[in-house]
């Protein structure tokens, strides 16, 4: 029974969100193989995104069944003052599955999402306001430029705000295209492709310039445009397929994809690149050891050596894989 | 730099939530004063909710900015399997506030919202869930039967009254012990109840073959997300106090507010002085996977490390 007056009665106030939210999905299941550098990856996108962020703003981290370390590292960081909202989930809800959420339950005006692998630099967020409230009918802002055009060219949106002679060719430096390629491991002919390809490149009255294109890798938008596409299918851990769905329902609604013309986040992936070394370390604040070239298993052990010989014979690279993709199946499960 | 191909793109399928979710929502600042015995009164909340509810869901659990040792309670529950979305909140954003989020971005068609003082019997969830979807456009059913506002079941009671399909019937349809225990809990003196209780009369509508009582609460309800999202967002800077608005725009946008005949839930408040206990829980036996045993699990990683290295990390 009730003995003595809850004093939450009184009248204090409560928090108010923020304008802005930004929100990042965790996922490493475990700290071995792909996943080996991921909470280094994964502090030096929190501490790149504190740093280099001017505008208030609160953060909520998804995460979505990560292993003991993770989580516990992720409590820490919100003991710390980091994190604003930690969400904890205890199984894989897949990409898309997290994003139902996030997206849904984020109470800000402004809602901004980023994989935990993404770099922040300085002045991102505010470059991504000015397009995102400086042009007409935008869906999402990504602070880097768009080379990967997720929508393969069957976009509608943008041909209705904008006539042929709107759009500019704009070829970015090559470092930027180079940086981007690194980030994603592109082969060569990729590379090759999106260095000679330009972009389309739109400019308001005021002189900003947005590149037409945005990734789902990174964003912020209106929270009642986002509102609009959910929920999304989540059927799958990352999928292509139905990550493409966000993107083609805020298109569908008539909704742009921009982008900023400097590369204002990075895709870091899952090791450190040594050209990022000194931006990571400038966020952390601390020196890091570089992306160290994990030793083959050919080595070592008797064991280890007879495994090395056996994956050289191609007819066991398949089973080997199979067995990677069960072992990783069954130790992300929980 | 991308080493390798993410796993996770070979997963084909991931877990799907139940389709109800159950929202806990706690706020215990220090465990003094006013709060001394919340944490127990949280552990009987969470242990409750868990025993034979009668239909399966998925537990989530909102802090609201509680000290560091209700924090690492819940983390513990979560560890230990119990809990399946906690959110942990660095500041306090008021009932309201936290409603927001727990409402708009749990997983389940259906919500089971409680507060962190309520005390669970087994049923509550099944025979909620029978009135949810025995009755047309019910907004909310709290599992327990009290006296409520009037003004609040306008609606209910006019679509009844319009109804030749429900009998509805005016009278003492809450018995003494169980109308004495819900007051006692609230702090009220036994004499003022006794007097109240003289005078109280409730509504029983009865819809083919099951009954409710009219009238619900926002401290303990059962909907579904899409209709609590219409009344989204709620527009509260104060920590609590104004959660009411949501029985009151229910009741105007034309929805049904029901509770259950029998007791399934009963508030604890802030201590567990007089609380009727439910049967003993059995616990539960924790099924561990074979490849869980530390040993096997740290050859398996080391050979899925390796097997990575060999054909990515090139």
């Amino acid at each position: 029974m009730r003995i003595g007056q809850n004093p939450a009665r009184i009248d204090t106030p409560a928090y108010t969100p923020q304008k802005i939210g930004l929100a990042s999905l965790v996922f490493i299941p475990h700290l071995e193989g792909y996943f080996q550098q991921s909470l280094s990856i994964l502090r030096a996108h929190l501490m790149s995104l504190h740093a280099h962020t001017q505008e208030p703003f609160d953060l909520l981290v998804f995460d979505n069944g990560s292993c003991r370390e993770v989580k516990d590292f992720l409590n820490e960081m919100q003991v710390a003052g980091w994190i604003r909202w930690l969400v904890s989930s205890e199984v894989n809800l897949g990409k898309t599955g997290a994003l139902n959420w996030i997206l849904a339950a984020l109470p800000n005006p402004i809602v901004g999402y980023a994989d935990s692998d993404v770099f922040f630099r300085r002045g991102w967020l505010q470059a991504s306001l000015d397009i995102l409230e400086g042009f007409p009918q935008v869906g999402i802002v990504t602070a880097q430029p768009c080379f990967f055009d997720i929508l393969r060219g069957e976009g509608r949106a943008a041909a209705h705000v904008f006539t042929p002679e709107q759009i500019e060719p704009y070829t970015p430096e090559a470092w930027v295209v180079e940086e981007y390629c690194r980030g994603i491991n592109a082969p060569a002919d990729l590379r090759q492709r999106y260095l000679s390809t330009p972009l389309p490149l739109v400019r308001n009255a005021q002189g900003v310039a947005a590149v037409l294109g945005a990734s789902h890798m990174q964003f912020i938008a209106y929270r009642e445009v986002l509102q609009q596409v959910l929920p999304l299918p989540a059927t799958r851990g990352l999928s292509p397929e139905e990550d493409r769905v966000f993107n083609q329902r805020i298109d569908d609604l008539g909704y742009l994809h921009l982008s900023t013309s400097r590369p204002l986040v990075v895709h870091m992936g899952n090791t450190i690149d040594p050209h990022l070394q000194p931006e990571v370390e400038a966020a952390l604040g601390t020196a890091i050891s570089a992306s160290p070239q994990l030793s083959l298993p050919s080595g070592g052990s008797l064991p280890r050596r007879w495994l090395g010989r056996l994956a050289k014979a191609r007819p066991f690279k398949r089973y080997f894989l199979q067995l990677y993709n069960a072992l990783y199946e069954i130790y992300s499960e929980r | 730099m991308r080493v390798g191909q993410n796993p996770a793109k070979f997963v084909n399928q991931v877990a799907r939530p139940e389709r109800i979710t159950v929202a806990i929502l706690n706020y215990i600042p220090f465990l003094s004063g006013f709060y001394a015995e919340m944490l127990d009164v949280l552990r009987t909340c969470l242990d409750s909710v868990r025993q034979d509810a009668g239909l399966p869901f998925d537990l989530l659990v909102f802090d609201n900015g509680s000290c560091a040792e209700v924090q690492d309670y819940l983390l513990g529950e979560q560890r230990a399997g119990h809990i399946q979305y906690l959110i942990l909140s660095e500041k306090n954003l008021g009932k309201g506030g936290a409603w927001n989020i727990i409402l708009s971005g749990a997983p389940g068609e259906i919500i089971a919202y409680a507060d962190n003082d309520v005390l669970f019997y087994p049923g509550w969830l099944s025979e909620s869930v029978r009135l949810l979807e025995t009755f047309p456009r019910v907004g909310m059913v709290t599992s327990r039967p009290f006296i409520t506002k009037r003004e609040y079941l306008t609606h209910t009671l006019a679509w009844a009254q319009s109804n030749p399909e429900v009998q509805v019937e005016e009278g003492k349809f809450i018995p003494w012990e169980t109308y004495y225990e819900f007051a006692r809990s609230l702090g009220q003196e036994p004499e003022v109840i006794r007097q109240d209780f003289e005078k109280d009369s409730c509504f029983r509508l009865t819809y083919r073959g099951v009954s409710a009582i009219a009238g619900a609460s926002h401290w303990q309800f059962v909907a579904y997300k899409s209709v609590l999202a219409e009344f989204l967002p709620f527009d509260m800077n104060r920590p609590m106090g104004q959660v009411k608005q949501l029985d009151e725009r229910m009741n105007q946008a034309g929805y049904l507010r029901l509770m259950l005949t029998e007791p399934r839930v009963m508030n604890m408040s802030n201590t567990l002085r007089g609380i009727r206990y439910p049967e003993a829980p059995t616990t539960p036996r924790v099924s561990r996977r074979l490849w869980d045993w530390s040993p096997l699990r740290a050859v398996l990683l080391s050979l899925h490390d390796a097997i990575f290295r060999l054909y990515f990390n090139r």
